[in-house]
């Protein structure tokens, strides 16, 4: 066939699942202290490593995680990532860095958006603090804070942080 | 279940990952919680947050020499498909010979019209499916090919339907790229 139509290189082929979510009783209680600026983490018990965001179970051992404990804004960078890829529901400008943040008194990275840094300064070890929304805009959703940024405090040495990175 | 009641006063929508996530909602009326409440967590059912979460990926595919001219061939309101080394045609047409593995590279003008094969009633279409109404997806054999082609058919009702029945697509208005290029098939005559 001599008049072949010209081809299309590519086409959209979107997928979208909308689910009805029940944050369950854990997340419940984080997504709540965020109207009050406050960051829950959850347990099993005192001295237990403490799960920011909670689940509600330790995940290594299936225990009850029950007991809710405020943790700090503060963190350190363990590990990032360089987003230059755009994205119609990411309300940063591009490129931004997205960074897992061990906050001080938790066991586990939280996993937010770092502004006001330098690409080529961002590192493991950095100190970083939330930003949080304006207060009569905190609601229950995790963009109360709005991202987190550095602050002027000596980095952690990697042995440190090790585990986390 | 707890009816689903949208926070009015939340503001726009700001997800920070890859998903979009809506601000969780109440099952009923808003209630002021004591912290001590909250740590406590001695959170009744309907204390528990819920709301909508929307997974979507905007996947761009891309669709080398052969899919791309059958592609392109819906935007000029034509049909290809391919011949294998048996003679057969395949639609839509693919890049190799399922059955002997060689390039194929005959391109051969198939349908308009042609039959339905098999067919599944959707009596409550969903959001994103190709018609608002109640239709019908259908494996349909066009005029001169061999396979069949997935796509919906508008018969206004089930009892319209049978196996062998004629059809012919409907264009869509404007040709946005993909399978919906046809806006779906219709019953002939």
């Amino acid at each position: 066939m001599s008049d072949l139509p010209n081809a299309l290189k590519s086409i959209v082929t979107p997928v979208r699942l909308e689910y009805d979510h029940s944050a369950g009783a854990a997340a419940t209680g984080f997504l709540r202290g965020l109207t009050q600026k406050k960051i829950l983490g959850a347990r099993t018990g005192p001295g237990e490593p403490v799960l920011v965001p909670p689940r509600g179970a330790d995940p290594r051992t299936s225990e009850l995680a029950a007991e809710l404990v405020e943790v700090s804004d503060k963190g350190t960078v363990v590990t990032y990532s360089i987003v230059r890829v755009p994205s119609d529901n990411i309300p940063f400008e591009l490129p931004y860095v997205c960074a897992t943040v061990l906050l001080d008194g938790a066991n586990l990275g939280f996993f937010h958006v770092l502004q006001n840094c330098a690409l080529d300064e961002v590192r493991i070890g950095m100190r970083v603090q939330a930003h949080w929304a304006p207060d009569d805009q905190l609601t229950e959703n995790v963009s109360s804070i709005r991202y987190f940024e550095p602050i002027d405090e000596p980095d952690v040495p990697f042995e440190q942080i090790e585990e986390y990175a | 279940m707890i009816a689903l009641r949208v926070r009015q006063d939340a503001p726009p929508v700001e997800p920070i990952v890859a998903v979009r996530r809506s601000a969780p909602t109440h099952g009923g009326p808003m209630r002021r919680l004591t912290m001590e409440k909250v740590m406590a967590q001695t959170l009744a059912a309907d204390e528990v947050l819920r709301g909508p979460h929307v997974l979507e990926y905007p996947y761009r595919r891309s669709l080398g020499p052969v899919l791309g001219r059958f592609f392109g061939g819906l935007q000029e309101h034509r049909l290809l498909g391919i011949r294998m080394r048996s003679g057969k045609v395949l639609v839509p047409p693919q890049e190799y010979d399922p059955q002997t593995g060689e390039a194929l590279e005959e391109f051969v003008d198939v349908g308009p019209g042609g039959e339905i094969v098999s067919w599944s009633w959707v009596s409550k279409p969903r959001p994103k499916q190709p018609l608002d109404r109640p239709f019908a997806f259908a494996l349909i054999r066009l005029d001169g090919a061999d396979t069949t082609l997935l796509h919906a058919v508008d018969a206004g009702e089930e009892s319209k339907l049978s196996v062998g029945a004629r059809v012919t697509p409907r264009w869509a208005e404007e040709p946005g790229g993909g399978i919906l290029d046809i806006a779906c098939f219709e019953l002939e005559g």
